[in-house]
């Protein structure tokens, strides 16, 4: 067996800052796409044809094309209508979109598992649409889905390392240039893998300890 | 909000041949009902009979289709502004309690206070604790809803529609969903409000309660108002067969 121990623990020094880069795009992407999901879902609920119609479509394209595919038009397609992005600026776009359409799916899916009751009585005390949305159906939306959207953001963090191939220096194309240098891919790209896998690890811990600390608001 | 059109003497509601259908089913046929202020008046039936539709209709819940609502002077159906205005001044209490559950419950009452009354936080939570206080649920102020008993929730959801100071309290069976032994804290609490001249209105099955709080008992059956009389007259000489064989079935 040829793995070199050595090279293996050298490349961490130079992966662990890099990791930071995945960690920011990821922490960026998941807020746009908080925000964004968040958007989609209510005006999914205006029963607007029109704009119901527009977001079904959307949301298939969406699912139904390659997250890679995606990364590219952002990022090669979008300067053809005069719109030039850093290649992060583009891969957070690109993600925080894709990401945007799977939470609106994950909202869809808790809302309708909802007690409708709290509702009924915010209405029944005057509460206007909107603060109605604010303060009672959102947050305990996010209470409940709090598990598939951890979830999401480990897969936003999984999918940060595909911004290597536009040319983003995060953990993936920094393991590429070790490997680069030393000829040693193996031990390069594993070491690249358990950093990526230590921070999803560390995500879905945290996630743990906040779902705990919600349980009692859950209802 | 006071309206002007109201005066002391007139019913706070009036309910006047109020037709509804879910689809091609009547659920409120013909219906007349008025109210006077500080008077107390149940309303019982089988199920099915449209009384809580009733009490939904009477803050637009639900809508009716035919006839008029007047509440505090505000005619109902014209228009959502109506329907917001008569939400302000009359509070209602739920089978299930429907408390916020991810807001403690200081958070629960000063929600509506706050946003539609414009109460500054430090007077909304004042009038929170002294309400939360009265239905004897002080020290569970800063508590959730799922870490409180039935009757707790119940007494706090009460607590909660009485931070509007309404004008009106429309109960939807509010003991309903209750294990027996929490029925009676909900009761003295309905009772207390009752005493202190609240206008009420509730769609109960707890005709002890009826007895000694309802100035009227209303009956309903198919949609309709079979009968109504004080609680002496109702309970000992029902006039329809119909009123007759539901509080056989009830009373045994």
């Amino acid at each position: 067996m040829d793995f070199d121990l050595a090279a293996f623990g050298d490349a961490f020094p130079r992966l662990l800052p890099a990791a930071l880069t995945n960690l920011t795009i990821a922490l960026v992407a998941m807020t746009l796409a908080l925000i964004g999901g968040t958007v989609l879902t209510v005006l999914r609920t205006t029963g607007i044809g029109l704009l119901t119609g527009a977001i079904g479509v959307l949301i298939s394209f969406i699912r139904g094309t390659p997250i890679l595919v995606q990364i590219f038009l952002f990022y090669y397609g979008l300067p053809a209508l005069g719109l030039d992005l850093t290649p992060i600026q583009a891969g957070v776009l690109a993600i925080a979109l894709n990401s945007s359409i799977f939470i609106t799916e994950i909202m869809r899916g808790g809302l309708s598992g909802m007690d409708p009751g709290p509702v009924e009585a915010a209405i029944a005390l005057g509460v206007r649409a909107r603060t109605i949305w604010t303060r009672v159906i959102l947050p305990q939306l996010y209470i409940r889905i709090l598990p598939p959207l951890v979830n999401e953001l480990t897969t936003i963090v999984k999918g940060t390392a595909l911004l290597s191939v536009i040319t983003v220096v995060e953990v993936l194309r920094t393991a590429q240039q070790i490997a680069n240098t030393t000829f040693r891919p193996l031990e390069a790209l594993l070491a690249a893998a358990i950093v990526l896998f230590a921070l999803n690890l560390a995500i879905s811990q945290l996630g743990r300890r906040i779902e705990t600390r919600f349980a009692a608001r859950r209802g | 909000m006071p309206n002007p059109d109201a005066s002391p003497a007139a019913p706070i509601i009036s309910v006047a041949g109020v037709n509804k259908w879910y689809g091609a089913f009547q659920v409120l046929t013909d219906v007349s009902l008025s109210v006077a202020r500080g008077e107390k008046v149940v309303i019982c039936g089988p199920s099915g009979s449209g009384k809580s539709t009733l009490i939904r209709c009477l803050n637009q819940l639900e809508q009716h289709q035919e006839g008029s609502i007047v509440v505090d002077g505000i005619e109902l159906g014209q228009s959502e502004n109506a329907a917001q205005a008569v939400r302000r001044e009359v509070g209602m209490v739920f089978q299930h309690f429907n408390l916020f559950p991810h807001l403690d419950l200081v958070q629960n009452c000063i929600l509506a206070p706050m946003s539609v009354r414009g109460m500054s936080r430090r007077a909304a939570e004042a009038l929170a604790v002294g309400l939360l206080e009265r239905v004897r649920l002080g020290e569970h102020a800063h508590k959730y809803p799922s870490q409180l008993s039935g009757g707790q929730q119940q007494r706090a959801a009460i607590a909660r529609a009485l931070c509007m100071e309404p004008r009106v309290m429309l109960f939807d069976e509010p003991t309903s969903a209750l294990d027996p032994e929490m029925v009676g804290e909900v009761l003295d609490t309905m009772r207390g409000l009752a005493a202190e001249g609240m206008t009420m209105m509730i769609v109960t099955h707890e005709m002890g309660f009826a007895r000694q709080v309802a100035d009227r008992v209303v009956f309903m059956d198919r949609g309709q108002i079979v009968e109504q009389a004080p609680p002496a007259a109702f309970f000992g000489a029902p006039v329809h067969e119909r009123t007759r064989r539901f509080l056989s079935q009830i009373l045994h």
